[in-house]
């Protein structure tokens, strides 16, 4: 079982339909991977009366029914949380606490999430974070033209129990981040080195350390960088929409291996292509790649 | 003739219904709606036919007396008009499909290309040997002389490879019908109640005049549909939202009961003459941990055991028995206990499940064993219709939840169910098992395409109006969405919630949590 936990990010008043959608993913996660929303006193209680009643109150009825979707999970585990009183002992590391709670709605939540979060590790259960993303908070959006790149700036979070450690806690924003955790901090849509990807997005070593980069600007597009230091842009299009990502190798052995210096790389999620494949050749270029072979692999 | 189903009802200054209301029927329509909003009006509609079918005089064009009791037409039209006005009367108008078997209509058959050219119904050209035809049937009320009647009926074929209209004025002497705004003097008007049927002299009308082609392609369009019609209303089962309460001993019935009865007063001599007698019916819907199981196999076996499968399915585990005395009459008992000592739920509910078996098209008839449904469906020769007001009263919610998985499983082997409830349990498990059915199953794909909710609402003027919605995919109503029906028991559990929270307050506990400051940890380990 995994333990998780709610950003009240996610229950601020905003468009319905982002609601729906961002609670829905946090339902979806926890049905699909076993994960209970337990409702620690430390910050439930609050969170339903500050957050969760206002944002309740403003929604069409429709959208609403996540809310108290989300709500109900957390209730039908009241009987498991009051066998948990007792005093809380431990630390936490207040950067990113202070980061992603420090003002919501203008007031703090870092001290109730703090706890929280260490009356989670303290099961000794896995726990995870369900973040929501938000532009200047955990979110910083770079954009050239059409191609743009959201930088996640806070993926973990650190806690120290007295029975079990030093621990992470993983900020989730996307269900795939519970499978694929490196995408906590580089984005979904990446193509995974699994054996049926020809091209795949190399994860680098260590990659939830902040000092290892996760992306630079490359041919003057902000790009993700993987092991190989190859850069991942998204398409020069509105937004950097397209089922696609714009595959930049640096390395000149690569390069010659390949045939070309740019690909257009199948997106994870893509509609249409074979993920993690080449999704097209300009006309210019075609005959230079043989489409069908094994680009890499990340071993 | 085979399968003839009521595909849309449509209502006019009837009762709450002042303006034009369509009811597009499929065969599992749900009619909610606040209290008094014109819920009823919708079924009451059908009954009206179906009570007057049933009266045995057939110069009666609409009995008021029946399942609809009323003192005068006045009584029934929107506004209820005094009696010094002259009101425009109440409208009804019913659309079906019937398949019509053409092979026996015409002996001899006569010259088509005149018949197809005077008549304007072009597929009698090639005269197939059946033909799915939709029909429509419109009755326009009034008072004729101090009595209710009808003054002009309008049957229309909705073929779109030759529609035509017979058009008949009953306040005309003698009456007269026009065939597509034609007049056809020379036919004779016979009605059945409201069923009219037409006669010509064909010693006058000879086989190539213009009317001996309207004659000839009535026989082909109209007469089987309407025969259909009149079948359809008469084996129409319906069963109300009140119940007579059961004696202690049942009297043994003479003749076998024609239905279950308004109130279900006929369930248990049903049941008793019928007990050994083999029913068929689809086992409902199962929810399982990934999703719902439905079966393909239709289940034929006595009626007492299909009443208690089925009652098991919808978690009642006090099984049906029938304890003969003789000379004397019969008990009817649930888990050992007699009718009259258990709950009311039981009785109420009993009649219900009844009148699902009781719909079967091959009742009574077969044997033991299983049927794979394709065959049954194939089997059935007849479509029967069921209309049931409020079958969940009495019920626990699980039960009431659970009905739902009945009228699926009903819809699906033959029977065109509607319900008017005030149960969103119900119509929740509904969307539930949309929703839980496998994207694009055969599940999701059939209620989608088969299930209709049906909202009935008043404006300021008490006036009523219907808007039609479908189970989406994802187990919302594909248009209006009846906030005040659906969301009224989640709403109140929130209210509830929030009022909790202000009302406790968590012991506060010398919690010792230090924030840290400065650099955090490097882990070597991933997250």
């Amino acid at each position: 079982m995994t333990i998780g936990l709610l950003d009240p990010a996610l229950l601020m008043q905003r468009n319905p339909a982002e609601v729906d959608k961002q609670l829905g993913k946090v339902l979806l996660a926890c049905k699909h991977h076993n994960i209970r929303l337990l409702p620690f006193t430390e910050y439930w209680p609050d969170l339903w009366k500050e957050l969760g009643r206002p944002l309740e109150a403003a929604l069409p009825p429709l959208q609403r029914r996540a809310v108290q979707a989300l709500r109900n999970a957390g209730q039908s585990h009241l009987g498991q949380v009051a066998r948990m009183r007792q005093q809380l002992i431990g630390a936490v590391w207040k950067d990113g606490f202070e980061q992603l709670f420090g003002s919501i709605n203008g007031t703090s939540w870092t001290e109730r999430m703090a706890h929280a979060t260490l009356r989670a590790v303290e099961t000794g259960e896995h726990v995870v974070m369900f973040a929501r993303l938000l532009e200047g908070r955990n979110l910083n959006r770079h954009a050239v033209g059409g191609c743009t790149l959201d930088e996640v700036t806070r993926w973990v979070l650190h806690v120290q129990s007295p029975v079990h450690g030093r621990r992470q806690v993983l900020c989730v924003h996307d269900t795939r981040n519970i499978t694929e955790r490196w995408t906590s901090r580089f984005d979904v849509r990446l193509p995974p080195a699994t054996n049926d990807v020809g091209y795949p997005f190399c994860v680098p070593d260590k990659w939830w350390q902040a000092a290892i980069p996760a992306w630079r600007t490359v041919r003057s597009k902000p790009c993700w960088v993987d092991s190989l230091d190859n850069g991942w842009a998204r398409p020069n299009v509105q937004e950097g929409r397209g089922n696609h990502w714009d595959v930049f190798i640096q390395r000149q052995a690569l390069i010659e291996k390949i045939g070309l210096d740019q690909l257009n790389i199948v997106e994870y999620g893509s509609p249409e292509g074979r993920v993690g494949w080449i999704h097209h050749v300009p006309t210019e270029k075609q005959g230079r790649v043989d489409i069908d072979r094994r680009g890499w692999t990340c071993d | 003739m085979n399968n003839s189903r009521l595909t849309a009802v449509c209502i006019e200054r009837f009762k709450a219904f002042r303006d034009p209301a369509r009811i597009d029927l499929k065969p599992l329509t749900i009619i909610i709606g606040r209290n008094n909003v014109g819920k009823s009006t919708l079924i009451q509609s059908l009954l009206l036919l179906k009570q007057t079918l049933q009266n045995p005089r057939s110069e009666v064009m609409l009995s008021l007396e029946g399942f609809l009791d009323a003192f005068n037409l006045r009584e029934l039209t929107t506004d209820s008009p005094t009696a010094e006005a002259e009101p425009a009367w109440p409208v009804f108008e019913l659309e079906w499909e019937t398949k019509v078997d053409l092979r026996s209509v015409f002996s001899p058959v006569p010259d088509l290309e005149n018949l197809v050219n005077r008549s304007g119904v072009k597929w009698l050209r090639e005269l197939p040997s059946e033909r799915i035809l939709k029909t429509s049937i419109k009755l326009y009320m009034a008072e004729l002389g101090g009595a209710t009647g009808i003054s002009r009926i309008v049957l229309k074929s909705h073929d779109p490879e030759g529609p035509c209209t017979l058009d008949i004025n009953l306040e005309d002497t003698p009456w007269s019908c026009w065939w597509n705004g034609r007049a056809a003097p020379a036919i004779e008007i016979e009605l059945d109640h409201f069923i009219p049927y037409l006669h010509i002299d064909q010693k006058i009308v000879g086989p190539r005049l213009t009317e001996r082609a309207y004659y000839n392609a009535y026989l082909a369009v109209f007469k089987q549909p309407l025969q259909a019609l009149q079948e359809l209303l008469l084996n129409s089962q319906y069963l109300g939202s009140s119940r007579v309460p059961p004696p202690s001993l049942y009297r043994a019935a003479q003749a076998d009961p024609s239905d279950i009865g308004v109130s279900g007063e006929f369930a248990a001599q049903l049941l008793q003459r019928r007990k050994n007698d083999i029913v068929h019916f689809l086992p409902l819907p199962r929810l399982a941990d990934d999703g719902v199981e439905i079966s393909d196999t239709i289940r034929s076996m006595p009626m007492v055991e299909a009443v208690n499968d089925i009652m098991k399915s919808l978690s009642i585990d006090a099984p049906v028995s029938v304890r003969d005395i003789e000379h004397i009459g019969f008990q009817l008992k649930f888990g050992g206990i007699s009718a009259s000592h258990v709950g009311r739920g039981l009785n109420h509910i009993l009649p219900v499940v009844e009148v699902g078996l009781f719909a079967d098209p091959l009742r009574f008839s077969g044997a033991c064993g299983d049927l794979p449904l394709d065959e049954y469906l194939a089997s059935c020769s007849t479509t029967a219709h069921v209309l049931l007001e409020e079958p969940e009263a009495h019920t626990h919610p699980k039960v009431a939840s659970r009905l739902a998985h009945l009228f699926v499983s009903l819809a699906q082997s033959n029977r065109r169910v509607i319900v008017e409830t005030h149960s969103d349990h119900m119509v929740r498990r509904l969307r539930g098992l949309i929703a839980r059915a496998g994207a694009n199953s055969p599940l999701e794909k059939w209620l989608v395409e088969n299930v209709a909710i049906l909202n009935v609402e008043q404006d300021d003027n008490h006036h009523a109006t219907v808007s039609t919605s479908r189970l989406t995919p994802e187990g919302n109503v594909s248009d209006l969405w009846p906030a005040d029906f659906m969301d009224e028991a989640t709403n109140e559990e929130s209210a509830i919630y929030y009022a909790q929270l202000e009302k406790s307050s968590p012991d506060a506990l010398a919690d010792a949590v230090e924030l840290k400051e400065g650099a955090e940890p490097v882990p070597d380990e991933a997250p």
